[in-house]
């Protein structure tokens, strides 16, 4: 069954076509990549599918249920997890309140109970930091707890970014360069862990990436975003070697790749001249 | 390496030692006795009353700027429309004090709630501004109704006879002080401050927490509106009268900018530095013209260049006080932006039972961090 279905998604901001006619399908517990130049439109169509801009056309559906036009803090609670291109922390709280925030939707508590305080609100409050703990182990960050966010340094704020969706428990998470400001090793860590993460929480997940092996080791189909429409889909090896997908990363027409796979199934499309592409691409 | 070792210090668990906790129970025996004395007065007491009630007023805007990150300009208009209906429904229907306050406190919450839309569509400078408007129209229109000023010749209103004396009103006021600041700590340590907190920095991320940030902003300016018509409501009983001249401009104004310097002096986002600033600035205003009017005082005064001019003009010592304000404002804003409230902050852990620390590192700076650029 698919996770999120998106179909038709268009927005317009003045004269610029952000996101054209975009249509892409997670299934249950797939890791998909979105990929493509800057200025493509992959973050419109994260704000978009999580409700952050109204798309002008198009719908999103979540497990089945249109939730096109549910604002965005309902559907954190139903289960949407996002992280932002650079940071998403309230800077000037610690890293436990951070993730104890995260879990505001899972909170049960109203709002005058927890003014009044009280038995409940405690036992409460602790499953909360307990939790936070959790995660903070599994990140290894435990030394970092009590530490303002404001003051972290970029890589770890990623990863602790990352904690936080994880915190707002979600089913779908929505990772926007996870591995920006990341050394390769650390990124291919990230990949482990994504992986990982998968399989503890059965989790799905739709990822912007722009560092190639970790879209290589991680995601399970991938698609690319050229000015808004999407350019190819498929198998991340495939992808890799799309004639289109490599012109419009290296700019030009690629006009012999184009003549070659043309001929050729997309399975069989490892030829030489691409092969090198790929070597090339990976040393950069 | 260094953040691995200072976190695990912090971590270590603080064990209060038995003459620690004798330490802090006479610091807190003597805060109470020190909120206590005024009592004892008459006058003082009185005066004790109004820092209090400003104090109030610290606490109710600083949920609006100090944690929600909206500033407003006309919360002497919750404040005085507080007093309106409290004095007014004592004076018309007779009914009983906290009854009368408690409608008070409805009418000023319902008020702020509207104001609060408003702020859903309009942030930054234009809200203040729409603010700035709503305490000035309402104060000279509302407020100046025949029907609710007593043909203009002011609301008079008494307080029940066991609560005549002045002293009396001035603990009922303390009471309803420390209440406040209890909620307000909780407040803080609750889902709903968090959700304040991430609203103010970045909506977007809030968003992404799952925090409805129309619901949060109309509970702030809520939660403000109310503590600001209970504020009202003893003001009103405090000087048995209601006049609506105490709310309008210029005074109106006055109180604004100074409820708003309040809370910046006193450290935004800082309920005991907001408290004190309050405190400092309601006592402030009466203690001046008193100092200058004392008996050792006013002969000495006369030969000090400039402050002797004091006694020849009708400049009143208040504006003195705004002038002492303005010099605290720009001295916080260029020297110390935490605020009071950070200077006072390893007496204030020391008091909740940690370790006296003149430095704490997770602590660096609640008011450096100005908003965020967090795109999405």
């Amino acid at each position: 069954m698919s996770v999120l279905d998106v179909s038709g998604l268009s927005i317009r901001f003045g004269g610029l076509q952000a996101l054209d006619d975009l249509t892409l399908t997670v299934n249950e517990f797939e890791i998909v990549g979105l990929i493509g130049p800057n200025g493509a439109g992959k973050t419109t169509a994260f704000n978009c599918i999580t409700g952050f801009y109204k798309a002008d056309r198009g719908q999103v559906l979540y497990r089945g249920q249109d939730v096109t036009r549910t604002p965005p803090h309902k559907k954190a609670a139903m289960g949407f997890g996002r992280t932002f291109q650079n940071v998403g922390m309230v800077k000037s709280s610690t890293v436990l309140e951070n993730l104890k925030t995260a879990q505001h939707a899972r909170v049960q508590y109203d709002v005058v109970t927890g003014l009044l305080g009280g038995g409940r609100v405690a036992t409460e409050e602790r499953a909360l930091a307990e939790k936070a703990d959790a995660i903070l182990e599994m990140l290894g960050l435990q030394d970092v707890r009590d530490l303002r966010v404001g003051g972290l340094s970029y890589g770890t704020l990623k990863l602790l970014e990352l904690g936080c969706a994880l915190a707002t428990e979600p089913d779908v998470l929505l990772l926007d360069e996870p591995s920006s400001g990341m050394g390769p090793e650390e990124s291919h860590q990230l990949g482990e862990r994504l992986l990982e993460l998968r399989r503890a929480f059965g989790l799905t997940m739709l990822l912007i990436e722009h560092h190639v092996p970790l879209v290589l080791s991680v995601c399970d189909h991938v698609y690319v975003l050229n000015f808004g429409r999407l350019l190819a889909e498929g198998k991340p090896t495939v992808i890799q070697t799309h004639p289109e997908v490599v012109a419009a990363y290296l700019g030009g027409e690629a006009p012999e790749a184009l003549a070659e796979t043309h001929e050729t199934a997309e399975d069989e499309a490892l030829d030489e001249a691409t092969a090198a592409t790929r070597k090339k691409k990976r040393g950069a | 390496m260094t953040a691995v070792s200072t976190s695990t210090a912090a971590r270590m668990p603080y064990r209060l030692s038995g003459a620690g906790v004798a330490a802090r129970g006479l610091a807190y025996l003597g805060l109470g006795v020190v909120l206590f004395l005024p009592w004892f007065t008459t006058d003082f007491s009185k005066t004790c009353s109004l820092a209090v009630i400003y104090a109030l007023m610290g606490l109710s805007l600083n949920i609006v700027v100090g944690y929600t990150g909206q500033l407003s300009l006309g919360h002497q208009g919750f404040l005085g429309l507080g007093a309106l209906v409290t004095a007014n429904v004592v004076f018309k229907a007779n009914l009983p004090i906290w009854l009368a306050m408690t409608l008070g406190v409805l009418a000023a919450m319902a008020v702020a709630l509207v104001l609060g839309l408003v702020a859903l569509r309009i942030t930054g400078l234009y809200l203040s501004l729409i603010t700035l408007v709503f305490g000035s129209a309402i104060t000279s229109s509302l407020f100046a109704l025949a029907t609710f000023t007593d043909n203009n010749s002011g609301v008079k209103i008494q307080r029940p006879s066991y609560l005549a004396d002045n002293g009396d009103w001035y603990l009922v006021c303390v009471a309803v002080l420390l209440a406040v600041f209890y909620l307000d700590y909780r407040l803080t340590i609750s889902k709903v401050g968090r959700a304040l907190l991430a609203l103010k920095e970045n909506e977007r991320v809030a968003e992404a927490f799952g925090i409805g940030v129309t619901s949060y902003k109309l509970i702030a300016f809520a939660l403000s509106g109310a503590i600001a018509g209970l504020a009202g409501g003893l003001y009103a009983f405090r000087g048995e009268l209601y006049s609506e001249k105490d709310f309008q401009d210029p005074n109106g104004f006055t109180l604004a900018l100074l409820f708003v310097v309040m809370c910046v002096v006193g450290g935004l986002g800082n309920r005991l530095g907001v408290v004190v600033a309050g405190l400092f600035f309601g006592l402030i205003n009466e203690l001046l013209d008193d100092f200058f009017y004392a008996g050792w005082v006013k002969p000495w005064m006369h030969h000090v260049p400039f402050l002797s001019s004091y006694y020849d003009s009708d400049v009143k010592a208040s504006y003195l006080a705004s002038l002492i304000g303005a010099l605290l404002l720009l001295q916080t804003l260029i020297f110390n932006r935490g605020g009071l409230g950070a200077q006072l902050r390893p007496l204030s852990r020391w008091m909740t039972g940690h370790r006296f620390e003149l430095h704490d590192e997770s602590d660096a700076g609640i008011a450096a961090v100005e908003g965020s650029s967090v795109r999405a």
